[in-house]
């Protein structure tokens, strides 16, 4: 017990009640002085009601079957159920309360056996039930019914009451006028909530009072209850005087006020504290609450170092603990720091105690999922920017997790030695600060509000940098972490200013100083990283980071080279899953990178994987799926940890349509040539889907939505129709959903009509070249406008691949056909003989089980005959 | 019935029939529902014919209709027409029904059990198979089946098993028997056309000329595919079928000699053998599937093959007539 604690109370209630009753009243009377916020409230402490849970329970219990008595008199049995149930009700509530008394309070079982004996009375007397009404003989029936259920559990005590006829008589003229609710007979069971001396005092003295009555055994004869009543009427003087004394002390200092005041003026709060560190406070501190902040110190202590450290410890010692007041100690350091500083004990001391302010804040969120209140993320980002000053500025204090605290050096001012690490903070604060992001809502304004507390993060975070790097102690590893911390908070903007610089490099924009360009500055810390990291895990985050920035800025090549030497693909199913989702957005992007340069095939691939099984969202931790029920809770809320936040996402619909798109120019120019060929193969099922469903429809109407466009594009296709493949494709619907989000628009959609041009050719050389004997290549470039050379290379390409059977006659330019292809009859007879195959092979197989089982018949026959010994 | 099936060897159709069938499955052409009627005539066993003298047709199911209304409301509307119909002394014996069908496609199960329904109530019930797309073409196709007195019974049984199969040497050739139909005006009507056939001279269409071949024969053959498709489904699934009865009857036999073994030894040491156990019961036969859409399909399969040879046969005929007028 420390010294904060104030003795009196204590010991003055310690020689008036038992033990039993003081941990029971220990509460009733810590509470108030803790509580209390309102100066006024405070002034009239006696009217206000503060009772433990018992006495609760029981004032409720009680006042419910007296309502019971005077129910039962007029006859009124609808609400005498009523009041019962309300009782059982209660009493359930109450049972853990009367669990620790060991067994039920003896009113409440008087006034069940008295119901019951009613009721019964009630139930026999015919002529009496006869006219009543009928909600009433339905109440009366099924109250017997329950009540019969009921008092089961209270046999034995309603047996014990019956017994006791003392009681019984003390109570039966009570009965008669309950319009005197407290006469000397009721006190037995009830004086406790009907105080006579001090109506206008019913405060904690009658509460506290009443459930010390109930622990004794106060059935034991009914001339105890007359001494008893005494008794309690002694304590009420007592514990009224404690009351007084304490409301008349804690006045002047109302701490809550105090704390108030403090937080928010700390000059007024060092001088207020003073006050209340005078050795008479004599509140009650419960175990495990703070220390009250006006007794930091006490008035004369001399402030030295090591009292600080031992304050501090002692502040700390109940983090983590049941009932700690978070809000407080965050308080509480603070305003250590501030005695700190102004006694000057040292920069290093002063560190030490902002990192655990900064740790209590952390701490402040008790649960993982949720996310800091504004203003405490506000203290969160200040403190850190205090520590991160204070220890540029003393370059002589070592702050390191390798530290231990028992080698801290607080007075050295050579050689400052303070455990902790300002890296895992800064991590930690980082992390908090995603969550936040998680939390609040992506289309509101507040998520707005929050996301501008990002260019904070990245100031702090260029700082820390800079003040690692003038470190010449830091390990290279701990630089690893922080360009890594840098690299995932600059990878994913799109750098506008130089990427407009390249364009037109004549445009003299000024360059604003510290923009430079984001490639030379991931190239720098990557490759910072690539040598010097020893775990893999940043060595691969930092790649993808980079693979993902090339990608972002159409530097297709270098960031496809350095995917490809990663050789990420082969190992990251056996990563972590935030890197797996990293490695997802990486190759979605590098998808995107390949499209707007014009490597269909490679968009295809790279986006095969996470469009495929139609769980993008889940890939990409952009959102959860709903449908999916098989998952935990637990499973669930992890997941919900890992989301990216919003101003991070890839956005779905353009990666689904570019997906389809890409699949479409690979896929139909496919599905025309092997229109016949049973074995084909589909390369992207995803396609196949919406093709088949837009099939399945009865009426097509024109395209809506984005999928409806590239199926009615590609149906377009089919035919070698470019120009509505195009127009499908490229219009102002599809320009808003989808074109518009792709910077450098324009030239991605003269790309797409190009190629949407030579697939057609492709796919009408593949369906129609059937029908044509020799077609002039000039009216082929005509009919796609594409240039003659182009058409002549492609056709010849055909030619090469064998996908075309003809032949290129250049003094006529013409592509002159040799029919060799079945004709569609042919082709669809060739497929009913393999059909006809097939069912052979299995009438052949049925054939062979008939015959199998005819020769185990056989066996088991000879087997019967000693078939055994002939195989030998 | 008890009583000899089929004394009736051919089908008479009035020409009034005849005309109402084909204007109704020419105009009620719509997507999925195939049009059906019902005709009405009489058994004339001195000739040992069916003559079928009227018809009407049946509304079809309206998409959003309660099937259980739908047919209080056929029944009802079937009654009436006949009762007007006998009003106006048309025979009101109902002797089967008529539908539509492109390429012979109509074996199907519930085909086979209305006309099982007809053939209850009137022995010499049949149905009249309509092709409309071979009457564009220049040829009538009409074309009469009934039940074989097998597949009848067999009907009545509803065991479509392999071993009831086996028993009455069921085959899916045996599933209809086709009548011979012949047409028949009263000698009014036949004045009538007569006259007609003077008045307006015939045109002289060389539908049945036509020697484009390829769209028939493909069609035939898709069909034929899916023919065959449902074919591997039913026997992928007597096979699986198979499979589990022997796997049933193999542990039944192993359970039943390691028993024999047990009780052996029992009996040696002079104890009382293990109680009889009720094996069908702990290893229980898969049930056996029913063989009849396999029938169906072969049966479908049979008619399809037969289609195309006669088309092929005709086809070769034209070509070979067009190459020697081309030789010429």
């Amino acid at each position: 017990m420390s010294k904060f604690f104030a003795g009196d109370s204590e010991s003055e209630s310690e020689s008036s009640v038992s033990d039993e009753e003081e941990q029971e009243q220990k509460p009733t009377i810590a509470k108030p002085a803790f509580m209390v916020s309102d100066e006024e409230e405070d002034e009239d402490e006696g009217k206000r009601e503060v009772k433990s849970a018992k006495v609760k329970r029981h004032d409720e219990l009680k006042s419910i079957v007296k309502q019971l008595k005077n129910q039962q008199k007029i006859h009124d049995i609808s609400k005498v159920l009523a009041s019962f149930e309300e009782l059982a009700r209660i009493y359930e509530k109450a049972k853990k309360v009367i669990e620790r008394e060991g067994h039920a309070p003896m009113f409440y079982v008087r006034g069940i056996a008295e119901l019951m004996d009613y009721i019964e009375g009630r139930w026999e007397d015919r002529e009496w039930r006869s006219t009543m009404n009928k909600i009433n003989s339905k109440s009366l029936h099924t109250l017997r019914q329950k009540l019969r259920k009921y008092t089961r559990d209270f046999e034995d005590d309603i047996r014990y009451v019956k017994e006791n006829p003392t009681a019984d008589t003390d109570s039966e003229p009570e009965m008669d006028e309950p319009e005197a609710p407290a006469p000397s007979g009721a006190e037995i069971f009830r004086k406790d909530s009907f105080p006579r001396e001090e109506p206008e005092q019913k405060s904690e003295s009658d509460e506290s009072d009443s459930e010390k009555s109930e622990g004794d055994d106060f059935w034991s004869s009914s001339g105890s209850s007359e001494s008893d009543d005494d008794e309690g009427k002694d304590q009420d003087g007592d514990i009224k005087q404690i009351f007084m004394k304490k409301s008349t002390d804690a006045q002047p200092k109302e701490p809550g006020v105090v704390k108030e005041k403090i937080s928010k003026k700390p000059r007024d709060k060092q001088k207020l504290k003073k006050d209340a560190s005078a050795p008479d406070g004599d509140w009650v501190v419960k175990p495990g609450q703070l220390p009250e902040k006006g007794a930091l110190f006490p008035k004369d202590t001399e402030i030295t170092v090591a009292a600080c450290v031992k304050k501090l410890n002692e502040i700390l010692a109940v983090r983590g603990k049941k009932g700690t007041n978070r809000r407080e100690q965050i308080a509480l350091i603070g305003e250590l720091r501030e005695i700190v500083r102004k006694h000057k004990l040292g920069p290093c001391l002063e560190a030490k105690i902002l990192f655990s302010l900064i740790s209590a804040v952390f701490d402040y969120n008790q649960k993982v999922s949720s996310s800091m209140m504004p203003e405490i993320w506000e203290k969160c980002t200040s403190t850190m920017d205090e520590i991160l000053t204070l220890l540029e500025e003393n370059p002589s204090i070592l702050a390191s997790e390798n530290i231990p605290e028992d080698s801290e050096n607080f007075e050295d001012s050579e050689n400052y030695r303070v455990r902790g690490c300002i890296l895992t903070i800064f991590e930690k604060m980082d992390d908090e600060y995603t969550k936040i992001l998680q939390t609040s809502d992506a289309h509101a304004t507040e998520y707005v509000d929050r996301l501008k507390d990002e260019g904070r993060i990245c100031q702090i975070l260029e700082h820390l940098q800079r003040f690692l790097e003038s470190r010449t102690a830091t390990p290279s590893q701990e630089l690893c972490r922080i360009y890594l911390k840098r690299i995932e908070h600059t990878y994913y903007k799109y750098d506008y200013a130089s990427v407009r610089r390249q364009s037109n490099p004549n445009l003299d924009e000024p360059v604003v100083a510290g923009a430079d360009e984001t490639r030379r500055l991931i190239d720098d810390l990557c490759k910072f990283i690539y040598t010097h990291d020893k775990t893999d895990r940043i060595r691969a985050r930092a790649l993808l980071c980079h693979v993902y920035h090339h990608a972002l800025h159409d530097r297709w090549f270098e960031a496809r080279d350095l995917m490809l030497m990663s050789h990420m693909q082969d190992t990251i199913q056996h990563a972590d899953i935030p890197l797996q989702i990293l490695y997802n957005r990486t190759m979605v992007q590098l998808g995107f990178c390949a499209f707007r340069n014009g490597y269909i095939k490679d968009a295809h691939q790279a986006l095969n994987d996470v469009q495929s099984a139609n769980k993008s969202k889940e890939l990409l931790a952009q959102g959860m799926q709903m449908r999916n029920m098989e998952k935990t809770a637990e499973q669930e809320k992890t997941e919900k940890q890992r989301l990216m936040p919003y101003h991070m996402h890839i956005n779905l619909e353009l990666l689904e349509c570019i997906y389809l798109v890409s699949a479409m120019l690979i896929e139909i120019p496919y599905l025309v040539s092997h229109e016949f060929d049973t074995r084909r193969r589909m390369i992207s099922k995803q396609f196949h889907y919406q093709m088949k469903m837009s099939d399945r429809q009865a009426l097509l109407g024109p395209p809506e939505n984005m999928r409806e466009h590239v199926v009615a594009a590609s149906k377009a296709m089919k035919t070698g129709d470019w120009k509505a493949c195009v127009k499908f494709l490229i219009n102002e619907k599809m320009n808003q959903k989808v074109w518009h989000l792709l910077p450098q628009a324009d030239r991605v959609r003269e790309m797409l009509i190009s190629k949407i041009k030579e697939e057609s050719l492709r796919t009408y050389m593949f369906a129609f070249s059937p029908v044509y004997d020799s077609v002039s290549l000039p009216t082929l470039a005509e009919m796609f406008a594409l240039d003659e050379t182009c058409v002549h290379s492609i056709i010849s390409k055909m030619i090469l691949n064998e996908e075309l059977m003809a032949s290129l006659d250049e003094p006529s330019s013409c592509v002159v056909m040799h029919r060799t292809e079945p004709s569609k009859l042919q082709s669809l007879a060739l497929q009913l003989s393999e059909k006809i195959i097939n069912i052979t092979e299995l009438n052949e197989k049925i054939a062979e089980f008939k015959t199998n089982r005819g020769s185990q018949n056989t066996y088991q026959r000879q087997q019967g005959q000693g078939y055994q010994s002939w195989v030998i | 019935m008890a009583a000899p099936l089929a004394p009736t060897d051919h089908v008479v159709v009035d020409g009034v029939a005849l005309l109402k069938i084909v204007n109704h499955c020419e105009q009620a052409q719509s997507g999925y529902e195939q049009p059906q009627g019902v005709m009405l005539g009489m058994v004339n066993s001195l000739e040992k014919s069916l003559e079928v003298t009227n018809c009407f047709p049946i509304p079809p199911l309206q998409p959003q209709e309660d099937q259980q209304k739908y047919e209080e409301k056929l029944y009802k509307y079937q009654m009436d027409m006949m009762r007007n119909y006998r009003h106006v002394n048309i025979d009101s014996l109902v002797v089967g029904f008529y539908q539509s069908a492109y390429f012979g496609t109509f074996v199907t199960s519930a085909f086979l059990e209305s006309l099982y329904e007809y053939q209850e109530n009137v022995q010499e019930s049949i149905v009249l198979v309509y092709d409309p797309l071979k009457t564009s073409q220049g040829f009538l196709s009409l074309r009469a089946f009934r039940l074989t007195t097998e597949s009848f019974a067999m009907m009545g049984t509803e065991d479509f098993s392999s071993e009831s199969l086996r028993d009455t040497k069921m085959t899916f050739e045996r599933l209809f028997e086709e009548l011979p139909i012949c047409f028949r005006n009263s000698s009014l009507v036949n004045g009538l056309l007569c006259e007609l056939e003077e008045r307006n001279p015939l045109r002289t269409d060389c539908h049945f000329l036509d020697i484009g071949t390829s769209s028939v024969l493909e069609k035939s053959v898709r069909l034929l595919m899916n023919a065959g498709e449902d074919f591997i489904k039913e026997t992928n699934g007597q096979i699986n079928y198979l499979r589990q009865y022997n796997r049933t009857i193999q542990m039944r036999n192993q359970y039943v000699s390691r028993r024999e073994e047990e009780n052996g030894k029992r009996k040696q040491r002079g104890e009382p053998p293990l109680p009889e156990e009720d094996l069908s019961r702990q290893f229980k036969l898969p049930p056996a599937p029913s063989r009849q859409t396999t029938l169906l399909t072969s049966s479908q399969v049979t008619r399809y093959s037969r289609q195309l040879n006669e088309f092929a046969a005709q086809s070769l005929a034209k070509l070979f007539a067009i190459q020697s007028l081309q030789q010429k």
